[in-house]
């Protein structure tokens, strides 16, 4: 069939293509996008502002990897036509039985080496989809990647870190730092969790765990574990004042992404003895934890419906192109695009 | 006709059933077009799918220029065309054998018969494929995505 996908084909560029796709594929199930979310990753290379050599070699290409759906047909029989599925972005080429399919180099993933979810209809594996329950469903699935990132983190910090969780130390004020913070008050709930960052009015979105100004942190608080979340070049003061709080033998998981190298300092984890761990994207397992996550606790809902901060139906290419531009200008919380293309 | 005939003999007669009806040489009609027709077919008798014009319409009568409409009045009907079911055989009804054959536009059909008839946006990649060049550009449309 023809299919209809929307690539970025240059600088806040989105044009329609036509796609042949095979309706009779037995290892596809075809699903209809219902809700997407834009993420900083998007907007990089919707702005050009990614490295010129990367955009030539990626574009044209859909983005858009955080989005749930509905399966409209299911040629290998896993689901029911009408079921609600969370899209995995991450495309494992091989199995490794010591290191999952988000860290293998050969993984494609959805809007970065693969065209992401801004399509028609996606035709998917069904290993790359979790069904959502009733009880978890609402606007706010549309980022469920994102608290998917945010299990993976955690689950590094938990496989990492020696039994000391007192004190942990969140660094960031933007939205992956505000969902990593949700989920660990259910992973972590009788540790004393505070989240540092730059942003009063950002940090002031979290009600349910301390929040600290980083430049008010006096000098003997310490943490015994913490987490980056920061990225850009904003990471860099980060992950030396998370060395200089850290208690010796603290974990310290970076998340947050940059362009350049940035400087730390060294001395100092090896006289601490810290680990440092890094974390990038999550597994099906992860999507699995966040969906109970979300059906479980209501409190998780409500914090996680707080994201939700620009609705906006999708009719035309120039929805979707709005839709980035507004997404650029948010001083907090998540877009949620309602995909009618 | 045939068409509204066999959903009587197969689902019976429904005052909101609608009718979807598509050129078979539009092959790149997407889903969005098709649900606004079925949307509007909620508020109108009949709907038809069109797009701004981007010439402008020139009316030529004995090799001669007889009118020049405002570009902005004017557009390209494309399809689907939708109508509703009642509504369209009733009219039918009304009509003579050569009335029937003259009128093969069923939004035009509506008109006559006094109902308001609805705009869908279509859509440029939305083209029907009348002339040879035409199925050169559908083609390459169609293997586009072998260069990606």
């Amino acid at each position: 069939m023809f299919n209809n996908i929307y690539r970025l084909t240059g600088v806040r560029q989105v044009e329609q293509m036509k796609k042949q796709d095979n309706l009779a594929d037995p290892h596809s199930v075809i699903v209809r996008p219902t809700l997407l979310s834009i993420c900083r990753a998007d907007e990089r290379y919707y702005t050009g502002t990614r490295d010129k050599k990367i955009l030539a070699k990626r574009l044209p290409m859909a983005l858009i990897h955080e989005a749930v759906g509905e399966v409209i047909r299911d040629n290998t029989g896993t689901y029911e036509p009408g079921t609600i599925v969370a899209m995995v972005p991450n495309n494992a080429q091989k199995h490794d039985d010591l290191v999952s399919s988000n860290y293998l180099r050969d993984s494609t993933f959805s809007s970065s080496t693969a065209d992401g979810f801004m399509r028609e209809y996606v035709f998917i594996r069904p290993e790359n989809l979790v069904a959502i329950p009733k009880e978890a469903q609402g606007d706010m699935n549309a980022f469920l990647e994102v608290v998917t990132v945010a299990v993976q983190a955690i689950r590094r910090l938990k496989e990492t870190m020696i039994p000391k969780q007192g004190k942990i130390g969140i660094w960031g004020d933007g939205n992956v730092a505000y969902i990593v913070a949700v989920v660990m008050k259910e992973m972590f709930p009788d540790t004393e969790l505070i989240v540092l960052g730059k942003h009063e009015e950002k940090l002031s979105y979290i009600s349910f765990a301390q929040t600290m100004l980083i430049d008010e942190i006096p000098d003997d608080l310490m943490f015994d574990q913490a987490i980056e979340v920061v990225g850009g070049m904003g990471s860099e003061s980060a992950i030396n004042q998370m060395i200089d709080h850290a208690n010796p033998r603290a974990t310290l998981v970076l998340s947050g992404v940059s362009e350049e190298n940035i400087a730390i300092n060294t001395r100092l984890i090896l006289e601490k003895g810290l680990d440092l761990v890094g974390t990038s994207r999550s597994t099906r397992e992860d999507f699995e934890q966040a969906v109970d996550l979300i059906e479980n606790s209501s409190s998780v809902r409500d914090r996680l419906g707080l994201l939700v901060q620009n609705i906006k139906e999708i009719n035309c290419v120039t929805d979707i192109t709005n839709s980035f531009d507004e997404d650029l200008n948010m001083n907090w919380g998540k877009t949620v695009m309602k995909w009618n293309m | 006709m045939g068409a509204i005939n066999y959903i009587h003999d197969q689902f019976g007669a429904n005052e909101d059933d609608i009718l979807v009806m598509h050129d078979a040489v539009r092959p790149f009609v997407t889903r969005h077009i098709i649900m606004e027709n079925i949307r509007l077919a909620e508020s109108y008798k009949a709907v038809d799918t069109a797009i701004g014009a981007t010439d402008t319409i020139v009316k030529v009568e004995n090799d001669e220029v007889s009118e020049i409409p405002v570009r902005s009045f004017m557009y390209q009907g494309q399809t689907p065309q939708t109508v509703n079911i009642p509504a369209f055989e009733a009219q039918y009804e009304h009509m003579t054998d050569e009335e029937r054959r003259a009128l093969s536009d069923s939004a035009k059909v509506m008109l006559l018969a006094g109902h308001k008839v609805g705009i869908a946006d279509g859509d440029e990649s939305n083209m029907k494929i009348t002339r040879p060049y035409d199925l050169r550009l559908a083609n390459a449309i169609a293997k586009e995505d072998d260069d990606v």
